[in-house]
């Protein structure tokens, strides 16, 4: 039976800020990569099929034909909604790294939710974030010093998580620091991908960017792992 | 006493529009994921949790949706957003463009009941305050027009017209709801919000965060007198506790 899960269920609405199985290529793993305003790639691997399985697994549980969007969160849980009230089910933990590897002329490129540019070299914190959109959205609280993410416990309900709530309003402030200065006072959202990689769209000349935050390290004050049952 | 709801033809409102900012003190038209059509709810704080409470099926809750969409129409805008409801039942539509406009679009009597999602199969019933005294916890959605008593002592509430903003004084004795508010608010300006159906709350400091508390209810005779010819939209109860003590 499919566990449901009922921590940071993201909810993203963009293709390319979620993983896709596609069963009609043989159960690529697929994710859109806007490499620039009027080209988008579509990058694919067939290098995991013990995660494809895990996804697939819980379609089967739901009676639902296998393939679709899935998400890895940063404790490295794989989280598959359901099609029909986009409800969230654990289907395991995975920690291979997903990278997506092509040619491009007379280069190999690797593109994945770590801070490396196309040309192979490390993005700075501030710098333009190159790496794959997808992760779980929290949201930096307006006036910068607090990080909440939401969920919906039962139907009709929204429930606010706040970090300062699980580790205090100066370690929530902390932390927070990192994304104000991305984010700015007026806060909103960033995201975090299963490398523990944090980025945040910002609106440039009209025009929305991403930005490297940084990376959460083990020992940063964060939300617990949501533990299914528990 | 059954909710009703007579729509009107969009006419422009000049008369007090009292409208606290924030999402949960006011009504919405949204999608209802359930029904897949648009239908009026208010939004409940409880905790770290908000609760979308949707009106009660029926055919007047149908038709205010409805209308409440004309009336945004009227003005310019189309899916769904805000709209008030005032203690005489009257229904107020802001502009969803932000330009300050604002039309009547009809108006409700009798009981207002929306779901309640953090007791799934309860209703809320906006006019119930059969068992609470003034000071209790305010157990419904905190939503209604905001009305102000003054450091001074007197209730006003504020009118914004082509000339400016005025604040016009309640004229008649409103003793009772004065004493009230002190019992929660002894010193100072105190915001209060008198709900679609003549309750009266207010919020109380706790020390960290402000939580709404119940004061009353207004007075037929005793409170402003409406835009138009109506009433307050007060249900009668078999005992408030307001009365009891007044016995």
């Amino acid at each position: 039976m499919a566990i449901r899960f009922e921590g940071n269920c993201t909810a993203n609405v963009s293709d390319d800020a979620k993983y896709h199985i596609k069963v009609s290529k043989g159960g690529h793993i697929e994710i859109p990569y806007e490499f620039d305003e009027s080209d988008q790639w579509l990058l694919a691997t067939k290098s995991h099929p013990e995660l494809v399985t895990m996804v697939n697994q819980v379609r089967l549980e739901l009676n639902e034909n296998p393939g679709g969007a899935f998400y890895i969160n940063e404790f490295k849980q794989v989280l598959v909604p359901d099609r029909k009230d986009k409800i969230y089910y654990l289907a395991g933990t995975y920690s291979e790294p997903l990278r997506f590897t092509f040619s491009d002329c007379n280069r190999d490129i690797t593109i994945s939710g770590e801070p490396i540019d196309l040309g192979g070299d490390p993005t700075p914190i501030g710098g333009e974030w190159k790496g794959l959109h997808h992760g779980i959205r929290y949201t930096l609280a307006a006036g910068g010093n607090d990080i909440y993410y939401t969920c919906f416990p039962r139907p009709d309900v929204k429930r606010t998580i706040k970090l300062s709530k699980e580790v205090g309003p100066e370690a929530a402030a902390q932390i927070a620091s990192k994304v104000k200065a991305i984010k700015g006072f007026q806060g909103g959202r960033f995201y975090i991908n299963e490398w523990r990689e944090m980025f945040a769209p910002r609106l440039e000349d009209d025009e929305t960017m991403y930005f490297y935050i940084g990376r959460l390290q083990p020992d940063d004050p964060w939300f617990p792992i949501h533990r299914c049952g528990v | 006493m059954a909710f009703t709801f007579h729509h009107a033809e969009p006419k422009i409102w000049t008369g007090p529009y009292g409208r606290i900012p924030g999402e949960t003190t006011v009504f919405h038209v949204r999608m209802h994921p359930r029904k897949a059509q648009m239908w009026p709810l208010v939004l409940m704080a409880k905790d770290s949790d908000l609760g979308s409470c949707w009106a009660v099926d029926g055919p007047e809750a149908d038709e205010l949706a409805k209308t409440v969409l004309k009336a945004k129409g009227f003005l310019g805008g189309g899916s769904g957003g805000e709209f008030l409801i005032n203690e005489f039942g009257q229904v107020l539509v802001p502009s969803p463009s932000g330009d300050g406009r604002r039309v009547y679009a009809g108006r409700v009597e009798g009981r207002l009941r929306f779901e309640n999602p953090f007791d799934p199969g309860a209703a809320i019933d906006l006019s119930e305050d059969s068992g609470l005294s003034c000071g209790d916890p305010w157990p419904i959605p905190y939503v209604g027009c905001q009305y102000n008593l003054a450091a001074g002592g007197w209730v006003y509430t504020t009118l914004e017209t082509r000339d400016g903003t005025t604040y016009p004084r309640l004229q008649s004795d409103c003793t009772y709801l004065i004493q009230s508010l002190r019992r929660i608010r002894p010193t100072g300006a105190v915001r209060f919000i008198v709900n679609p159906c003549g309750l009266v709350a207010t919020k109380r400091h706790d020390g960290s965060q402000w939580h709404p508390v119940y004061v009353g209810r207004v007075r037929v005779g005793a409170w402003f007198e409406a835009e138009g010819s109506c009433g307050l939209n007060v249900v009668p109860q078999a005992a408030t506790v307001i009365s009891r003590k007044r016995r």
